[in-house]
C-alpha cells in the first residue's frame, strides 16, 4: 500500500517538492463508463452514473485524479445551442444557436447564469458524490471548457473558424463582445463548481494548433483563457490548461500563459519541457491511439521512457495521456500504463 | 457576522485583486507567498469539513483562514528558502518564544496535526498509524506519527525537540516512535527536554526547566549558526509577550461583551496561534491586531456574531473536532470562556534583563498539565467568574489518558465549587455530523443553563 494519498502527493507537486512518485493522470473520461458497463448517454445526462463510473474506475486503476467531464458542448448548451443525446455516443451538436454573425446581432446572447441551466447539474450532481465519496484523497478536476471551444459550438463550428480567420473587423470586434459573454457566463459556471468542491481544469480543445493559426489562438483563445485562469487565481488555485492536438505551432503563444500546469497532446514533450518546463508543471503526454492499440508490453516500455525523460521536469511532471482514454481502451492497456508509472 | 461556506464564496467575489495580493508571508514577494483564500480553496485540496462550518464574514477572519490553512505550504516554502524547521512536541507553548529570538528559525508543532484528520473527514492518518501498531484506544495524536512517516505535512524538520513529563502520556508514546523513526538519521537531530509533573518544589522546577532551555538555546545556536545574545533573547519574549497580551484583551473584550463579537471557532484558532504563531510570528502579529480591532469597533457599536440571548459557557480541554464548538452557538450559547490544555501560553513571561531563561521558566509553571487537576480546575472557575458563565462543556478525547484520569475530578470540582452545569461529551473519530445522541445531550444541557 502506498503511504501517501493522490491529494498527499498532488499538494507536494504544487508546493513545488519532489512527491514519492510520480502523479499518474490518464484522462479517464468516458471509458469510466465503458469498464462500468454503463450506456454513454447515461453517463452524460446523469451526475449519479458519471459519479459511479469514476468511482468505479478508481477502483481498478488506481490513479491520483478523478475526472468530471462529459463533452466541450457543456457551456455552449447552456447557453442555447441544440445537442441530441445518441444513446451510445457523445452530445452532437445538432443546431448552434446562432447559424451565423448576423443571427447573433438580431438576437443576442442571454447569457444570464444559471445553475439550472442546460446540464450543469451534471457536473454538480457528480462532484457533490465524488467530493462525498473520495474527495478527502483525490483531487476531483472538472473540465471547463475555454471560451473558444463553446463560441465554436454556439455558431456553425465551420462558419465560425472562417469567421475568427478572414472577417474584418467589425465581425471580430463582435466575435470579441459574443466571447467575452461567454467568459463571464464560464466563469460563474467555475463558481459553482468550486463551491462544490471541485478544481476547474481549462480544456480548449477547438484552440488546438490542428484547429486554428497562432495567430487567432493569440487573438481569440488565449486572452478568454487567461481571464478564466485570472478568475482561478483570485483563489490561488493550480489551474491547468489542457489544450488538445498539436500545439507546436504555437508555443511560443502558449508560454504566455498564466497557467500552472500544462497539458499536452500531440506534441514533443521533450523539445517543451526544454521550452515550458521551468516555468509549468507538465502533464502528458502518451498518444491516445497508441493507449487504444498498442500491446501492454509496448506500452510498458514506451511509458518508462516517457517517464524517465520528464519526471525531471523543473516544475514538476505528471504522467497522463495525451488526451481522453479512448471509451474502449483494453483494461490491460491502462493497468500497464499505470504500473509502469507507478514503478 | 457568521456565514456559511457558500456565502463566503459570494462575499470573496467582492474582493478586489490588490487585497488578495496584498497579505503574504514571511514579508516575501513572490506569488506563493500569498494566503488570503476563502475556504473554498482549502475545501477543494480536501478540507471538506469546511463545507459544514461557519465562518466570521469579516475580512480580518478570512486572513485568519487563510492563515492558518496555508501553513503546510508556509513550512515547505520556509524550507526551501532556506529557514531551519524545528519541530516542537509536547511542551505546548513553553520553547517557541526561544525559537522565535532567532531569525532564520521556524518552530512548529506537530501536535496540532491532530486536527487534519477532523478538517479532512479523513480516516487514512488513522489508518496509516494503524499500520505501525497504534491502537485504536490512543489519542487522536497519535495521527502526528503518521505525518512523520509521510513527509507531506511539513518538511523534514532540521531539529526535533520532544518533551516529556507533565504531558499526554499517549503523546509522550508518539513521541518516542517518532523517535525511534530518527534514531539512525544524522542529519536530524532529536532531543528530549523534561517537564517537572508538579510546582510544589518550585526551586527545583525552575532549576530543570532553566537548564533544558538553556541547552536547548545552545543546541538551537548551531543549527541557525547564529549567536543567541540575552537582548535578542528579551527582544523575543517582548514580541511573544505582545501577542500574549493582544490574545487576553481579545479574549476579554468577547467573553465580557454584551453580544458576542466574535465566533468560538475564530477565538480556538487565535488561541491556538499563542503556540507557535502558525509558523511565521511577524504576520502572526498584524493578523491578531486586525482582529483585536475589528472586535474593538464590534463592542463598540454592541455588534455581535450571535444572538444577544445566547448563554455563556466555558469549555475546557480543545475540541478535536470544530463542528461542536458551531453546533452549541447555533442552539443558544457562547463560548465566553476556554481552557484548552495551554494556560502556559496565555501568560505574560516576565523579563528577567539578567536571566530571560528563569523567567521562560517561571512563566512554564503555569502550564495546565503542571499540577494537581484541582489546580486545573480552578482555572476553569476562574474563568467561569472572570466571564459569568452559566454552564461548562468538557469535550473528552478518545484515549487520551489525562481525558481519563481527571474528567470527573473536574467535573466535581466545577458543580461544587462554580455551582454550574457541567457536560461531559466525548468527541468521536471524524465525521460530517454530529451523532443523534450527543446531539440530544447538548440540546438538553442547553435547555436546562
Amino acid at each position: 500500500m502506498e503511504i501517501l494519498t493522490p491529494r498527499e502527493r498532488f499538494n507536494l507537486l504544487v508546493f513545488d517538492e519532489t512527491p514519492d512518485r510520480v502523479l499518474i493522470f490518464p484522462l479517464i473520461t468516458n471509458h469510466s463508463a465503458y469498464v462500468s458497463n454503463y450506456s454513454i448517454k447515461d453517463y452524460y445526462t446523469k451526475g449519479e452514473i458519471l459519479a459511479q463510473a469514476q468511482i468505479n474506475a478508481y477502483e481498478i486503476y488506481q490513479t491520483d485524479f478523478l475526472s468530471v467531464f462529459s463533452e466541450v458542448g457543456i457551456i455552449a448548451e447552456a447557453l442555447g445551442s441544440y445537442f441530441e443525446y445518441p444513446q451510445e455516443d457523445l452530445p452532437k451538436l445538432k443546431k448552434p444557436l446562432f447559424s451565423n454573425l448576423q443571427e447573433y446581432w438580431e438576437r443576442k446572447l442571454n447569457s444570464q447564469y444559471d445553475e439550472g441551466k442546460g446540464r450543469l447539474y451534471l457536473y454538480f450532481d457528480a462532484i457533490k458524490i465524488l467530493y462525498k465519496t473520495l474527495g478527502d484523497i483525490l483531487p476531483i478536476l472538472a473540465y471547463i471548457p475555454a471560451p473558444f471551444t463553446t463560441l465554436a459550438l454556439l455558431f456553425e463550428p465551420t462558419e465560425i473558424l472562417k469567421e475568427v480567420s478572414f472577417s474584418n473587423l467589425e465581425k471580430k470586434k463582435i466575435l470579441k463582445e459574443v466571447l467575452l459573454l461567454i467568459t463571464d457566463f464560464t466563469i460563474q459556471f467555475m463558481k459553482s463548481v468550486i463551491n462544490y468542491g471541485a478544481l476547474p481544469i481549462v480544456v480548449d480543445p477547438l484552440a488546438s494548433g490542428s484547429v486554428i493559426s497562432p495567430e487567432t489562438y493569440k487573438n481569440f483563445a488565449l486572452p478568454y483563457e487567461e481571464r478564466l485562469i485570472n478568475y482561478l487565481h483570485r483563489y490561488d488555485l493550480d489551474v491547468i490548461l489542457h489544450i488538445c492536438g498539436n500545439t507546436q505551432v504555437y508555443l511560443k503563444e502558449l508560454k504566455k500563459s498564466t497557467a500552472d500546469l500544462l497539458s499536452l497532446d500531440r506534441i514533443n514533450l521533450f523539445s517543451a519541457k526544454k521550452f515550458l518546463g521551468n516555468k509549468f508543471r507538465l502533464i502528458g503526454n502518451f498518444d491516445t491511439t497508441e493507449i487504444l492499440l498498442l500491446s501492454p508490453e509496448e506500452i510498458r516500455k514506451k511509458v518508462k521512457n516517457l517517464v524517465l525523460k520528464m519526471k525531471n521536469n523543473k516544475k514538476g511532471y505528471i504522467l497522463a495521456t495525451g488526451c481522453e482514454v479512448p471509451f474502449s481502451t483494453p483494461k490491460e492497456n491502462l493497468i500497464t500504463f499505470i504500473e509502469e508509472g507507478k514503478r | 457576522m457568521r456565514v456559511d461556506f457558500f456565502t463566503w464564496n459570494e462575499l470573496f467575489q467582492e474582493i478586489p485583486e490588490r487585497i488578495i495580493k496584498k497579505y503574504k508571508y514571511y514579508k516575501r514577494k513572490e506569488e506563493w507567498a500569498r494566503y488570503l483564500s476563502p475556504p473554498q480553496t482549502f475545501a477543494i485540496y480536501g478540507m471538506r469539513h469546511l463545507m459544514s462550518l461557519k465562518f466570521d464574514s469579516s475580512l480580518e477572519c478570512l486572513r485568519l483562514w487563510g492563515f492558518v490553512f496555508n501553513e503546510t505550504e508556509r513550512l515547505f516554502r520556509a524550507k526551501q528558502i532556506n529557514k531551519k524547521i524545528i519541530a516542537v512536541m509536547g511542551d505546548l507553548g513553553g520553547i517557541p518564544p526561544i525559537i522565535y529570538s532567532f531569525n532564520s528559525l521556524i518552530g512548529f508543532y506537530p501536535d496540532c496535526l491532530w486536527w487534519q484528520p477532523f478538517f479532512s473527514e479523513n480516516y487514512n492518518l488513522f489508518e496509516v498509524t494503524g499500520r505501525a501498531n497504534f491502537p485504536e484506544t490512543s489519542c487522536y495524536s497519535r495521527v502526528v506519527y503518521a505525518t512523520f512517516l509521510k513527509k507531506a505535512y511539513f518538511p523534514k524538520p532540521d531539529l526535533i525537540v520532544a518533551s516529556t513529563g507533565a504531558s499526554c502520556d499517549d503523546y509522550s508514546c508518539v513521541m518516542q516512535n517518532i523517535s525511534n523513526l530518527f534514531y539512525k538519521d544524522k542529519k536530524t537531530e532529536f532531543i528530549w527536554l523534561e517537564i517537572p509533573p508538579r510546582k510544589e518544589k518550585r526551586e527545583s522546577a525552575i532549576k530543570l526547566l532553566k537548564e533544558n532551555y538553556r541547552k536547548l538555546a545552545k543546541i538551537l545556536s548551531e543549527v541557525a549558526n547564529e549567536k543567541l545574545t540575552i537582548e535578542k533573547l528579551i527582544s523575543g519574549i517582548k514580541r511573544v509577550n505582545l501577542i500574549r497580551r493582544n490574545y487576553q484583551k481579545l479574549k476579554d473584550l468577547v467573553g465580557k461583551s454584551e453580544i458576542a463579537p466574535l465566533g468560538a471557532l475564530e477565538m480556538l484558532l487565535l488561541e491556538f496561534g499563542n503556540l507557535h504563531f502558525y509558523s511565521d510570528i511577524f504576520e502572526w502579529q498584524k493578523i491578531l491586531l486586525g482582529i483585536l480591532n475589528l472586535v474593538r469597533k464590534r463592542v463598540k457599536n454592541n455588534e455581535g456574531v450571535l444572538n444577544k440571548e445566547n448563554k455563556k459557557i466555558v469549555w475546557a480541554t480543545p475540541p478535536a473536532d470544530p463542528l461542536y464548538l458551531i453546533y452549541f452557538e447555533d442552539k443558544g450559547t457562547r463560548i465566553v470562556g476556554s481552557e484548552y490544555i495551554i494556560n502556559q501560553v496565555l501568560q505574560i513571561i516576565p523579563i528577567n534583563k539578567t536571566d530571560p531563561f528563569t523567567a521562560l521558566a517561571e512563566s512554564y509553571l503555569s502550564a495546565s498539565l503542571i499540577g494537581k487537576t484541582k489546580e486545573r480546575a480552578d482555572l476553569i472557575i476562574n474563568e467561569i467568574k472572570k466571564y459569568q458563565a452559566k454552564g461548562v462543556v468538557i469535550s473528552q478525547v478518545f484515549g487520551a489518558s489525562h481525558c481519563a484520569y481527571e474528567t470527573e475530578i473536574l467535573k466535581e470540582e466545577i458543580e461544587e465549587k462554580a455551582k454550574v452545569p457541567v457536560l461531559i461529551i466525548d468527541i468521536p473519530l471524524p465525521a460530517s455530523e454530529i451523532p443523534l445522541q450527543t446531539q440530544t445531550r447538548i440540546n438538553a444541557f442547553i435547555e436546562n443553563l
